[in-house]
């Protein structure tokens, strides 16, 4: 017998303590814990009631994803058997709630007759979040609980919220002050209970709301507009189902055959790996071991829309901050952006004036060594150019105080070599930031081969405080996200040069799911951006095909900025229009490349294939060479930095989804399309590796070939 | 044949749909308001009603079960006033008069109300559509069920309308119905009503009920411009009928107590005008639109009248492309020819629009010393509505 529940009778009242740490997940032995201290408890003729509470942070944070696949819906479950027992138990059951009470957390507390919660807990059904809904009750009783609408709004959004916005519900019994033992409290609140009959059940309780239809109306009608998980619609009807006359044993059994529906599906499956994956990246065994270094000052030299974005974010976390830039035209600029920033979240209430007052203070704009005077963290924004990042490394390296860190925000240079040029590249890490800085949550921790773990677990740390989701990159040209985007990009392109348009190809990849088609994408960047790294690998690998791409960076045709590149942007115009020059210009160079119009009955579904599968491959490289740790990291930088679909996982695991059968097939296939590119669908061996052996390519590690 | 006169009138202002004041609003609640303030304001007991007919273009889900029942007693009726609803689509305000008018004429009943109801935010996405068509039917006509913005379309195309008349025609119903409220003029007929709506975070994404008074028509934005008009794609690919030259999906009701012109002296009522006549008639399906040119000759004929004695016309802007041909056609003058904007600007709650523009008519009639007024408007399927009011004295 597990003891992921401890039991103990005091004065009558049956302890029964959830005990697993770190956050009480309703793993099976701890479902069989309880369920077996409930029937103690209920044949136990001293104990007169039953007392449920947790040990540690938090009352329960509800299932263990991990383990969801295997035994997360295993007898005895909570949304039958427990539910039962305690229904059915005669004895008053009282939930003592703590930290949090989370999904099927929040589930047990609803079962309960009585909840007694500590002030300032949170609790909250996010089960939308993670592709499916609640299962165990939460869509029955928590509108018996709060009304109908606060519980549409808290399912529907699956965010978290204080006990205190429903303390004059029936969610809430008592609200304890934080300040009074709650364990005693909660002992006392049990002894009171014990004599009361007859017992409240939430399932007893009507919805009571004239306006039921018109909600429920009006939350369906609103999930068309994009907003929504693929869950909702679901949701909203199950909602519905406590209104419409349907029994609540039916509701509830409906509920669970319809949760169970939504967690099969490959929505739920992507979204709950993508959490894990999320909960797995930028950790590190040795940076682990190595304790982080204390961050208060910091500079940030290149004050463009990225260093004043980062200096930013790190005014916003707390450091002081010395601003700086070659360019005195720079400062004004800066402080605009900054401003904008600012008002962003002025204006979502998030920050008050105080706060922003007390923001901008910490940023200071300073000139020449000045800035380096006191720091513990250097970061450069300056020109992606090798030269140029040197010159300023050394820069830094000869005045920041020895101990302080070296950043780098290069997206693509070789940051082995550039750490050289330092006399500390044991403290020389890359953090590249995606724009705009301020929003963009993602960071690639770009590890050399001479940091020190030290070095690396400040720079996951400083990630962590501003908010970022930092992943581990190794050097290589483009570290994670952008050698692959650069991949995807050139197959994107090798379509437009075939003759599909840039909008068709947007569209199909759009409608696959992704932010951005790749080329409103480039537009919006810059096609020079990509440029200058093609112009570099042109020069040191001779004989690789050029593209269509560099044509119009030779016109001039840079995006956005320059009006005109893969469409026609016009001022005060949303909505890019076709380029109508491009047609022309894709012509010529396929005529003298040589290359084969594509037959444009093409389906799109190939189309995004053709893309996708570039990532894959690329991806697939990318672990074998070490430059990515896991397939997990590879897929939380396309979801959280290039706008790949959350609900299709990542380009790693939409290949196990399409199946690697079919990821070989279709390389295959492109191969012999484009004859200029054929090399680069060669599959990466531990593509192969993955498919011979019939393993996921998802779950994937660097060494999964050794 | 009793003559036959109007009263009072009174409407709600008109809410955008699904966004609007009356996104959550009971539709019965609606009706019966107007009712209840059309009595108050002819001052009449609801006791001595003797009949309810109300309008409505989709007599389902919110406004079914025959809605005009639930209306007159929401309205404080006692349940010995009987009721009827009715429908002929977009003319059903006006054909609920009709109804009216025919039975005091008559002799049945001294004392009618009669009205018009929609809830397009409530009834519109949530119709039954089981066997919504008749194969057969569609076989051998298939335009019966055209989408109305398509058979807009083909008007714009038989009649060579061009979007840039259009938009500029919708910019217009923009600005004179703009001028319109704010000298005024909807003023005596919009009765406030108090209630709550549902609102959606853009953020957060969190729905709210919020209390609104909702006093003023919604659809109406007095900056717009034919150039802004322009800017809007069209509904379908290659058309011209776009939001901007189209009516507004709205919500609303509105009501007129009509009652025999013997009963109204007896009593001492005050007299609004005078129910001349009414005539229907039928037309191509897929140019629906141009059902008034269709009506109105017919209406004129049978009352004896002709175009140049209409002092005031009332042409329902279901879309800016059929009310130009109508208007070409029946050549009505400009400066008499919806003279406070329309559908367009204050919205389109079908069932709703006949009884608005009939009580516009009469108290816009009587501010300008008007004498006849003419209210028309097509009808999905292929009809043209047209009623004749004179307007008192």
């Amino acid at each position: 017998m597990s003891n992921a529940v401890s039991y103990e009778v005091r004065a009558g009242v049956a302890c029964l303590t959830l005990n697993l740490p770190p956050v009480n997940t309703l793993d099976s032995p701890l479902r069989q814990s309880l369920s077996a201290c409930l029937e103690t408890a209920a044949l136990d003729p001293s104990v007169e009631a039953i007392l449920i509470s947790g040990q540690g942070r938090v009352f329960c944070g509800g299932a263990n994803l991990a383990a969801f696949e295997t035994d997360g819906l295993a007898e005895p479950t909570l949304h039958d058997t427990i539910n039962r027992q305690i229904e059915t138990l005669g004895k008053p059951v009282v939930a003592a709630i703590h930290g949090a009470a989370l999904g099927g957390g929040l589930e047990l507390a609803l079962s309960c007759h009585y909840r007694l919660w500590q002030s300032g807990t949170r609790l909250g059904l996010p089960e939308i979040t993670l592709g499916f809904m609640p299962g165990a009750g939460g869509t029955q009783k928590l509108p018996r609980a709060i009304g109908l609408l606060p519980a549409l709004n808290l399912i529907l959004s699956g965010r978290t919220a204080l006990i205190e916005e429903y303390a004059d519900t029936a969610l809430a019994d008592a609200v304890v002050a934080s300040g009074i033992d709650f364990t005693e409290a909660a002992l006392n609140f049990a002894l009171e209970c014990s004599a009361r009959r007859p017992l409240p059940r939430l399932r007893d309780r009507a919805v009571d709301d004239p306006d039921a239809a018109a909600l429920l109306q009006f939350a369906r009608r609103n999930l068309g507009r994009g907003r929504g998980w693929p869950g909702s619609a679901a949701a909203i009807d199950a909602i519905a189902r406590t209104v419409d006359g349907t029994a609540f044993d039916d509701a509830m059994r409906q509920e669970f055959t319809v949760f169970q529906d939504l967690a099969q599906r490959p929505e739920a499956r992507a979204l709950r790996y993508q959490f894990l994956a999320k909960s797995r990246v930028g950790k590190d065994k040795q940076a682990a071991a190595a304790s982080a270094a204390p961050l208060q000052r910091a500079a940030v030299v290149g004050a463009g829309l990225m260093g004043s974005g980062i200096a930013f974010c790190l005014a916003r976390a707390g450091l002081e901050v010395n601003l700086t830039d070659r360019d005195p035209a720079a400062r004004e600029r800066a402080f605009a952006s900054i401003e904008s920033d600012l008002a962003r979240l002025r204006k979502q209430g998030v920050l008050d004036e105080t706060a922003a007052d007390a923001l901008r203070s910490r940023i200071r704009w300073t000139e020449g060594s000045e800035t380096l005077a006191g720091i513990d963290l250097a970061l450069e924004a300056v020109a992606e150019d090798y030269d140029v990042k040197a010159q300023l490394l050394r820069w830094l390296d000869q005045y920041a105080p020895p101990h302080a860190l070296i950043a780098s925000n290069t997206s693509s240079l070789d940051l082995n070599a550039l750490a050289l040029v330092t006399r500390r590249p044991a403290r020389v890490v890359g953090l590249h930031f995606f724009s705009p800085a301020s929003l963009m949550p993602l960071v690639e921790v770009v590890r050399t081969a001479h940091l020190a773990p030290e070095a690396l677990s400040t720079a996951l740390a400083l990630c962590r405080r501003l908010g970022k989701t930092p992943v581990i990159a190794g050097v290589c040209d483009g570290f994670i996200g952008n050698r692959m985007i650069e991949r995807y990009t050139e197959q994107a392109c090798a379509l437009v040069e075939g003759g599909i348009t840039p909008a068709r190809i947007d569209a199909a990849l759009e409608r696959f799911g992704m932010a951005m088609g790749p080329f409103r994408m480039l537009d919006m960047v810059g096609n020079d951006i990509p440029w200058a790294g093609r112009l570099r690998r042109y020069a040191s690998q001779p004989g690789i095909a050029d593209s269509i791409a560099d044509r119009l960076c030779e016109r001039g045709w840079l995006g956005q900025k320059t009006g005109q590149g893969w469409y026609r942007h016009a001022p005060g115009q949303k909505r890019p229009q076709a380029n109508p020059e491009l047609p022309g210009l894709v012509e010529a160079y396929a005529r003298e490349r040589n290359i084969a119009p594509i037959d444009p009955a093409i389906d799109d579904a190939t189309l995004v294939q053709r893309c996708v599968l570039a990532l894959v491959n690329e991806g697939a490289r990318l672990l074998d060479e070490g430059i990515a740790e896991r397939a997990g990291d590879i897929d939380v930088v396309y979801t959280m930095g290039y706008g790949f679909p959350a609900t299709r996982g990542g380009p790693m695991f939409h290949a196990d989804e399409a199946g690697l059968v079919n990821v070989l097939r279709l390389m295959r296939r492109f191969a012999a399309a484009d004859v200029r590119r054929a090399a680069f669908w060669e599959p990466a061996p531990l593509l192969l590796h993955s498919y011979e052996r019939n393993v996921p390519l998802h779950t994937s590690t660097s060494g999964a070939r050794s | 044949m009793n003559d036959v006169v109007i009263i009072a009138t009174a409407r709600t202002a008109l809410a955008k749909s699904w966004t609007g004041g009356f996104n959550m609003t009971h539709p019965v609640a609606l009706g019966g308001h107007v009712v209840d303030h059309a009595l108050r304001r002819a001052g009449l007991e609801p006791g001595t009603v003797e009949d309810v007919v109300f309008g409505c273009a989709n007599p389902e889900g919110a406004t079914g079960i025959n809605v005009a029942r639930q209306i007159a007693l929401a309205a404080g009726c006692p349940v010995e006033v009987p009721a009827m609803t009715v429908t002929r689509l977009c003319s059903s305000g006006l054909q609920s008069m009709a109804i009216a008018a025919a039975r005091i004429a008559i002799g049945e009943a001294d004392v009618v109300v009669a009205g018009g109801v929609e809830s397009i935010s409530c009834v519109q996405n949530e119709m039954n559509r089981h066997m919504l068509e008749d194969p057969r039917l569609r076989a051998r006509l298939p335009s019966i069920y055209m989408p109305m913005a398509e058979t807009a379309d083909v008007v714009a195309k038989r009649y060579g309308v061009s979007r840039e008349a259009q938009d500029a025609y919708g910019a217009q119903s923009q600005q004179r119905a703009a001028a319109a409220r704010e000298a005024g003029r909807f003023a005596a007929e919009i009765v406030p009503y108090d209630t709550q709506m549902l609102i959606q975070d853009r953020r957060s994404g969190e729905i709210r009920r919020v209390d609104v008074t909702v006093a003023a028509d919604e659809g109406i934005r007095p900056d717009t411009t034919a150039e802004r008009i322009a800017a809007i794609p069209p509904v379908l690919r290659g058309g011209t009928v776009a939001a901007g030259n189209a009516s507004q999906f709205s919500d609303g009701a509105a009501a007129c107590v009509m009652t025999s012109a013997r009963y109204a002296e007896r009593h001492g009522l005050p007299v609004l005008g005078i129910w001349r006549g009414f005539a229907v008639a039928g037309c191509a399906p897929e140019e629906m639109g141009m059902g008034p040119v269709h009506a109105v000759p017919k209406l004129l004929r049978h009352t004896g009248k002709t175009t140049s004695a209409i002092d005031l016309w009332e042409l329902n802007e279901a879309f800016a492309a059929q009310v130009l041909p109508c208007q070409r056609l029946l050549d009505i003058p400009d400066d008499r020819l919806n003279v406070d904007g329309g559908a367009i600007a204050v919205g389109h709650p079908y069932g709703v629009s006949g009884t608005r523009m009939a009580g516009h008519a009469l108290l816009e009639g009587r501010r300008r010393g008007a004498r006849l007024a003419v209210v028309t408007m097509c009808i999905g399927g292929g009809q043209g509505a047209a009623a004749l009011l004179e307007i008192a004295a």
